[in-house]
């Protein structure tokens, strides 16, 4: 099924951004999850202070709500900002903005260098000029990038984990096991592209552009789709019509809301995450078999 | 028997840019000389043989095994030397060629170790950081380490200085005495006069000749060029009935063709005159190609 010697060399070749991204990962986890841990307790508000404050309005038959109002702020804020704390900001924003940065700079990189970058220089002449058939080039290569991205959320996961016992107030370990299935089927699906786009052209400019222009689009439309997200409006500076960002990136399929909140919509978007993957495996790996090589 | 046969081979690119029509036959343990100008259509025919990309039109055949996509088992029989050298970032030379005999199941390193040795490659250098000439050093041994029954080539000896040269002669001579069928596209005229067989000239993409090197080794035909010491000899052998090729008035220098059963006659009537010195032209491939590509630039 696979040839080891080829994998050998993909390996040697790759093993050093698989090693910095893996770090990196590990590290933006550990940054972010310490210094969230610092300020996720929630300060108790000082009765003694408080309390004169809202007796003053009762009295004068006024409410926080038209205080808020007078000001000019929608009140509904206070009701938003009372659900919210540090881990429904990272769930919502960690994992699917800086989570899934090095991941998509990862599967760019080596999905490019799986076979249009060796077919763009010439080195592929030396493995098809070997008697490894083409569709074994395909799946070893298609083995080494699935591989690597599931080892390095062992790792990164493994970390999260670790961090999340030693740390109060943290998300369930559960829950954590879920966001890093989660980035890595979406990590998955986007190195199937990468995959794809690779097998397809024979120039790196092109699987560059196409593959690179991809992630670059999901990622930019995940931070303006911010601003369209439920969590942005009911903090009081949501953008709705920006949502429609949220509907062609495919992070969205990366559905942190409701692995959060315990419903089951997840479950579907990762199905739809793994047939993704599958068929731009399919679609690579044959593509692959049957065209010109010019090497 | 015909180890390589390439039949109506014809791989369009536009723009009058591809093969057109190629026919040839390689023969069992033949050394095949494949000459043409840039661009001429040399390395598209070798992918073609190479089954890296599929022709138009037409097939070519390897040991009787039409050549596609998919006929890798025939790459067991084949070594290869690209064009276009460009290594897998995997470190040095030495990482490379163990992996490439990986991947052709070479376990005895005996031959490639000698072929390093011979060649003075040195496998420790980054493949990153390889000139032009050490790459190609390196290619040349992957491509023969395996003791290939058919090499096929492709301008194997850019980048190798003269002394290199020479080896990478000894080197296909080696491989021949084996009993290897060589197919060889190349620049370099003297190194395909020192080993092939059987020369094609490709032009625009077609084949304009075939020539059998022996024809070029031993032409009866030969040219010498003579320099006479005065005027007046230079003007009375002009009388000569001989075949002038060209006359320089000015150094009193004459060319003449002469068949080898003419030699005799030849020396006797120089014999005659006061000659400043005789030189023979040599007919080379290189002449013999540059002749046949003026005319073909004429008909154009």
């Amino acid at each position: 099924m696979i040839s080891i010697p080829l994998l050998k060399q993909t390996i040697k070749s790759n093993w050093g951004l698989w090693l910095v991204s893996t770090l990196t990962v590990s590290l933006l986890y550990i940054v972010m999850k310490i210094s969230m841990g610092t300020i996720a307790v929630p300060s108790d508000p000082d009765p003694n202070v408080l309390v004169p404050y809202i007796m003053a309005l009762q009295d004068a038959g006024l409410s926080i709500d038209g205080l808020f109002s007078a000001i000019g702020i929608n009140p509904d804020i206070l009701t938003g900002l009372a659900t919210m704390d540090g881990n429904t900001l990272v769930g919502i924003m960690f994992y699917p903005i800086v989570g899934v940065l090095l991941p998509l700079l990862y599967t760019v990189i080596v999905g490019n260098k799986l076979f249009a970058s060796q077919i763009d220089r010439g080195s592929m002449a030396f493995i098809l000029s070997t008697s490894i058939k083409r569709s074994k080039i395909a799946i070893t290569q298609l083995t080494f990038f699935v591989s690597s991205l599931i080892l390095m959320f062992l790792v990164a996961a493994s970390v999260d984990v670790i961090l999340a016992l030693i740390i109060d107030n943290s998300l369930p370990v559960d829950k954590i096991i879920l966001l890093n299935l989660g980035l890595l089927l979406f990590s998955i699906a986007m190195g199937s592209l990468t995959y794809m786009f690779s097998a397809i052209f024979n120039y790196s400019k092109y699987s560059l552009a196409f593959g690179g222009g991809l992630a670059l689009t999901f990622f930019i439309s995940k931070i303006l789709g911010l601003f369209g997200s439920d969590l942005f409006m009911t903090m009081g500076i949501g953008i709705e019509p920006m949502n429609i960002f949220n509907k062609i990136t495919m992070i969205s399929l990366f559905n942190t809301t409701s692995i959060l909140d315990d419903s089951t919509t997840y479950i579907l978007y990762f199905v739809i995450l793994v047939i993704v993957s599958i068929i731009c495996f399919v679609t690579g790996g044959i593509w692959f078999t049957k065209k010109d090589i010019p090497v | 028997m015909a180890i390589i046969e390439i039949q109506n081979l014809t791989k369009d690119y536009g723009l009058s840019r591809g093969v057109f029509d190629i026919n040839l036959e390689v023969k069992e343990g033949e050394i095949f000389g494949f000459v043409g100008t840039n661009g001429s259509g040399k390395t598209t025919t070798i992918r073609n043989m190479m089954g890296f990309i599929k022709p138009d039109y037409g097939s070519v055949k390897i040991l009787n095994h039409e050549v596609n996509y998919n006929t890798e088992y025939l790459m067991k029989h084949i070594g290869y030397v690209p064009g276009e050298i460009s290594f897998p970032d995997i470190g040095d030379g030495n990482a490379f060629i163990k992996i490439q005999a990986e991947m052709i199941g070479l376990k005895n390193m005996d031959y490639a170790n000698y072929l390093i040795k011979k060649l003075g490659l040195d496998t420790f250098a980054n493949l990153k950081r390889m000139s032009k000439g050490m790459k190609q050093k390196t290619a040349i041994v992957c491509g023969f380490m395996g003791k290939p029954d058919i090499l096929i080539l492709d301008e194997p000896s850019t980048g190798l200085d003269p002394l290199m040269r020479e080896l990478f002669v000894e080197l296909l001579i080696e491989a021949k005495q084996r009993g290897a069928t060589i197919f060889m596209s190349s620049h370099v005229f003297e190194e395909m006069e020192k080993t092939c067989d059987r020369v094609a000239l490709l032009h625009n993409g077609n084949i304009i000749d075939i020539v059998d090197m022996k024809t070029i080794h031993h032409n009866e035909l030969k040219t010498y060029k003579i320099e006479f010491t005065s005027n007046k000899d230079y003007q009375n052998f002009l009388k000569e009935k001989f075949n002038l090729i060209s006359k320089k008035e000015k150094n009193y220098q004459v060319t003449v063709d002469i068949m080898d059963d003419q030699i005799n006659n030849f020396m006797r009537t120089l014999s005659m005159y006061k000659v400043k010195y005789i030189k023979e032209e040599k007919y080379t491939l290189e002449k013999y190609f540059l002749k046949k590509m003026t005319e073909e630039k004429k008909n154009d």
